[in-house]
């Protein structure tokens, strides 16, 4: 899969001196290519139903992957520290893939 | 969706696929930071989390026969195990992994804002396998990169009212 940039905005708030809310999304495209012999696949069945006279030779398959993704972590955090947080948090990934 | 054609032959495969990944994740981590110089800030954050992956694959191939003449035919190529994956499949897997972030941040008191820049890297490690049999066991998805922030950020206080006493 090549590098793609992701791109998006972030929410936060503080509250109560040490606890903040945050939450990123970011989005962003991937494309990947790839190539593998169609050997697999039953064309020469179907070439000797049909009486096709020609020859079908397993050949190799270029094919181009467009992923698209959109990931959202929301985070509960709490300063312990002057120079410490610990934090909660969700994260959701989605993937649409199209080749 | 594609059609892809041999070197010689009057074949082509046409391919339609279409697959969904939704992750739902749980974390927890801790978030470090030091003052390096005057409005030059280090923060270093490491987390773990645990995710349940839904993936839905649905592939169809199609086979379209050309003849010199230009008549031609289309067949379809969704026989069982003819090609992996041309049926609709749902996987459900789990996975468990973790997270490490490192930047820089520079703040403009001035303009309320706030510059970072730094690396990320998130590691996955996949269990389980699909009802088809395809295995997810040690397969792992690495996920790094460089981040770049502008934070902009401003403060909701309760205004002070100006002193409503009199002098005496």
């Amino acid at each position: 899969m090549d590098p793609a940039p992701l791109y998006g905005f972030s929410l936060g708030f503080s509250f109560a001196e040490r606890w903040n809310v945050s939450a990123v999304f970011v989005t962003g495209r991937y494309i990947s290519k790839f190539s593998h012999l169609a050997a697999s696949y039953p064309a020469p069945v179907f070439v000797t139903l049909m009486e096709v006279s020609w020859l079908v030779t397993p050949t190799a398959i270029s094919s181009r992957q467009s992923t698209n993704k959109y990931d959202l972590d929301p985070t509960l955090s709490c300063a312990v520290t002057s120079f410490m947080k610990v934090f909660i948090g969700f994260k959701f990934q989605h993937y649409t893939v199209a080749e | 969706m594609r059609l892809i054609g041999p070197d010689s032959g009057n074949y082509w495969i046409y391919n339609d696929t279409r697959i969904t990944y939704n992750g739902y994740s749980g974390g927890l981590g801790a978030s470090f930071s030091a003052h390096v110089v005057e409005n030059l800030f280090f923060f270093f954050n490491v987390s773990a989390l645990y995710q349940y992956p839904q993936m839905k694959a649905n592939n169809s191939f199609f086979i379209m026969f050309i003849r010199d003449g230009g008549e031609g035919f289309i067949l379809p190529l969704n026989f069982k195990d003819a090609l992996h994956n041309q049926r609709k499949n749902r996987l459900i897997y789990n996975a468990v992994g973790g997270n490490i972030t490192t930047s820089f941040a520079y703040r403009i008191p001035a303009a309320h804002l706030t510059l970072s820049l730094g690396a990320r890297y998130q590691f996955l490690y996949f269990m389980g396998s699909d009802a088809s049999g395809f295995r997810f066991n040690g397969k792992s998805d690495h996920y790094y990169g460089g981040t770049f922030s502008a934070i902009f950020s401003f403060e909701l206080t309760k205004e002070t009212k100006p002193s409503e006493g009199k002098e005496s």
